[in-house]
């Protein structure tokens, strides 16, 4: 069979799995296009209008919970991946208890979100076991604030607890994956722990790094139960500003539409620029 | 002076002893080769050497420095790998420079490095490539290159033409000789082919259940085993038991009586005991148009091979055909012996050989 021929009957095998998973997302940002530019209009006649983005755009609450969201976005991914690695390089091989620790740390993807964070605030609220342990120790003389802190601090904290496993599982198959021989010759040839991370680590799993950043970045970046429980009352995530707007009007879902195509942009953007770090830094670090 | 002295290294994994009592010494620019069936400890012992395994017991000494507590990226050794354990994600010319680089030399003199070593294994034209687009051979260059960049005094060898073809393998073992005599290093070399280790050694340690068997001349080795291993490891023997009935220390003569009946021995090296193990070599035998003789005994064959530059025959003893007595001749050329013939052959007296084994 030729080659051209071939291709064509694998792309046809594959259709009936690719396509419903593209004709969705496709559906789903056109009608969220349309939607925020009034051509799609659940309470008035459908028109092309910019005046939707215009409320949003002005809102100074987009901006500070655009900023938020990519801040809890960016810390949660990179600590949890900055984690993940050094465990990930530890389970490599087998040794005594590296199944049941492996277990452990993935045992937050067992465990649903909104769960995780309620069973968070019974360690971190103002009445919570650590605040309880403080008081009791005599370390402290009243509770501190850890929920609803104002830097999210408790989000990110849940964030990396529950993201951490993702990146463990994503990257230590890549790890696996360089021989212990590889290893070997970096030492052999005189490269130091240091080295061995920048010249051979890194380069060899920066694709496993790379998307287990963008996973767990657009994950945090759309986070709304982690928010609710124990983010900061002070400013909205960008999935808490979305929801503001229908309970508002029936042209409120116009106006979420706006903030969705938004943290869609945020998302990718967001994606493709810490994906392009990563590759960067890894090219740096291998240049040392 | 020594550049590598191993005394009486012993290491275990749990229960499994993988080096019992090691000792080694290897010369500046030796070829040394540890030989040995899998799962011996030859491999491990590199490892000792490279650093990546501390041994339990006894030390390892690289110009007369204890390398204990010496970490493998401080040693001055280089290893070729098996697998050539080539970095995937750099080009030739980034692997060849690997060490050099960790050795903060100058970018200019790191450019003058590789493209010397990379001329001296044929892969200048190579030098931008990814080992991925490389083929075996060319892979197995680049881990030499990459071993021979870095100068160092000795270069361990993992089996590391284990993965090449038959022809290229006597190629690359050639090249690697010629390598190591103009650079004047001392190579440890670990090998389960006795072909390999014969032709290229200086010195073979023949190695067994984590223990050194022999060590001696590539000669010595093949001519003058200690037991039936190192005699059956390095080359096909056909092993007798045999008891003295006469001995002349004076002249070397020995009268002994084995399986074949009373022979003639002739060794400059007398019987470790009465009752001793004796061998000889196939191609020691050789026809006989005679029955009777000193030396010359009537075999049945067993099965006949055609190899080309030799012909290999099975035999037995007459009336031995156990399979302790499936024995082996080797005759140059081919020739008209059919399997079932029975023919006489003569083993000349300085050809059987004792062991340095007894039986009871």
């Amino acid at each position: 069979m030729k080659t051209r021929n071939r291709n064509r009957l694998c792309w046809l095998l594959v259709l009936p799995a690719v396509a419903p998973v593209i004709l969705t997302l496709m559906l789903i940002v056109i009608m969220a296009l349309a939607q925020s530019v009034g051509l799609f209009d659940f309470g008035a006649p459908a028109h092309f209008t910019l005046q939707y983005w215009q409320t949003i755009l002005n809102d100074s609450q987009l901006w500070r919970a655009t900023g938020y969201s990519l801040r809890i976005g960016v810390i949660s991914a990179v600590l949890s991946v900055a984690l993940a690695l050094p465990l990930a390089l530890w389970l490599r091989k087998p040794f005594p208890g590296s199944m049941l620790m492996g277990g452990l740390l993935k045992a937050p993807l067992m465990v649903h979100g909104l769960v995780a964070a309620l069973l968070f605030i019974n360690l971190i609220s103002w009445q919570g076991f650590i605040n309880l342990g403080l008081l009791k120790l005599g370390i402290i003389s009243h509770p501190i604030r850890m929920q609803n802190d104002r830097w999210g601090i408790g989000v990110i904290i849940l964030q990396v607890w529950k993201q951490l496993p993702y990146a463990l599982l994503i990257m230590s198959g890549s790890l696996r994956a360089i021989g212990d021989e590889i290893f070997n010759a970096a030492r052999d040839l005189g490269a130091g722990k240091t080295a061995r991370l920048l010249q051979i680590i890194l380069p060899l799993s920066i694709q496993s790094v790379q998307v287990s950043l963008v996973l767990i970045f657009i994950g945090a970046l759309g986070d709304f139960s982690f928010q609710v429980v124990a983010g900061p009352t002070s400013v909205f995530s960008l999935s808490q500003y979305i929801l503001r707007f229908p309970e508002i009007s029936a042209q409120g879902w116009n106006l979420a539409a706006v903030v969705a195509v938004i943290l869609m942009l945020a998302a990718f953007v967001g994606a493709v620029v810490l994906a392009a770090l990563a590759k960067w830094l890894q090219q740096a670090g291998e240049q040392r | 002076m020594n550049t590598l002295e191993i005394h009486n290294a012993t290491l275990t994994f749990d229960d499994f002893v993988a080096l019992n009592g090691i000792s080694l010494q290897a010369r500046k620019g030796q070829f040394v080769s540890l030989l040995g069936p899998s799962g011996c400890g030859k491999t491990t012992l590199l490892k000792v050497i490279a650093g990546f395994y501390t041994p339990d017991s006894g030390e390892v000494l690289i110009h007369q420095q204890d390398m204990h507590h010496v970490k493998p990226e401080h040693r001055d050794t280089a290893m070729c790998f098996q697998s050539y354990a080539l970095f995937p994600h750099l080009s030739v010319a980034e692997n060849i420079g690997f060490g050099l680089r960790q050795r903060k030399m100058a970018k200019t003199d790191i450019d003058d490095r590789v493209a010397q070593t990379a001329a001296q294994v044929s892969l200048n034209a190579h030098l931008p490539k990814l080992p991925a687009q490389l083929s075996g051979g060319q892979q197995q260059r680049v881990a030499l290159a990459r071993a021979l960049a870095v100068r160092p005094e000795i270069v361990l060898f993992d089996e590391p033409l284990s993965n090449l073809d038959a022809r290229l393998r006597d190629k690359v073992r050639l090249e690697i000789r010629q390598l190591q005599r103009s650079h004047g290093f001392t190579a440890i070399y670990v090998t389960h082919d006795r072909a390999e280790a014969l032709s290229m050694s200086d010195v073979v340690v023949v190695m067994n259940a984590g223990k050194i068997e022999q060590t001696g001349t590539p000669d010595e080795i093949y001519y003058s085993p200690v037991n039936r291993f190192v005699a059956g490891f390095v080359g096909q023997a056909n092993v007798m038991k045999a008891r003295i009935l006469e001995s002349d220390s004076s002249t070397g003569m020995y009268r002994i009586a084995c399986v074949l009946g009373e022979m003639e021995i002739h060794s400059p090296v007398p019987p470790v005991s009465d009752k001793v193990y004796t061998f000889w070599r196939p191609e020691d035998a050789v026809l006989s148009e005679h029955s009777s003789g000193k030396n010359t005994r009537t075999f049945g064959i067993g099965a006949v091979s055609f190899l080309g530059n030799l012909s290999e025959l099975q035999v037995h003893p007459l009336g031995h055909e156990e399979t302790e007595y499936q024995w082996c001749i080797q005759l140059v050329g081919k020739n008209s012996i059919r399997e079932g013939d029975n023919v006489n052959f003569s083993i000349a007296p300085d050809k059987i050989r004792f062991l340095r084994e007894s039986y009871s």
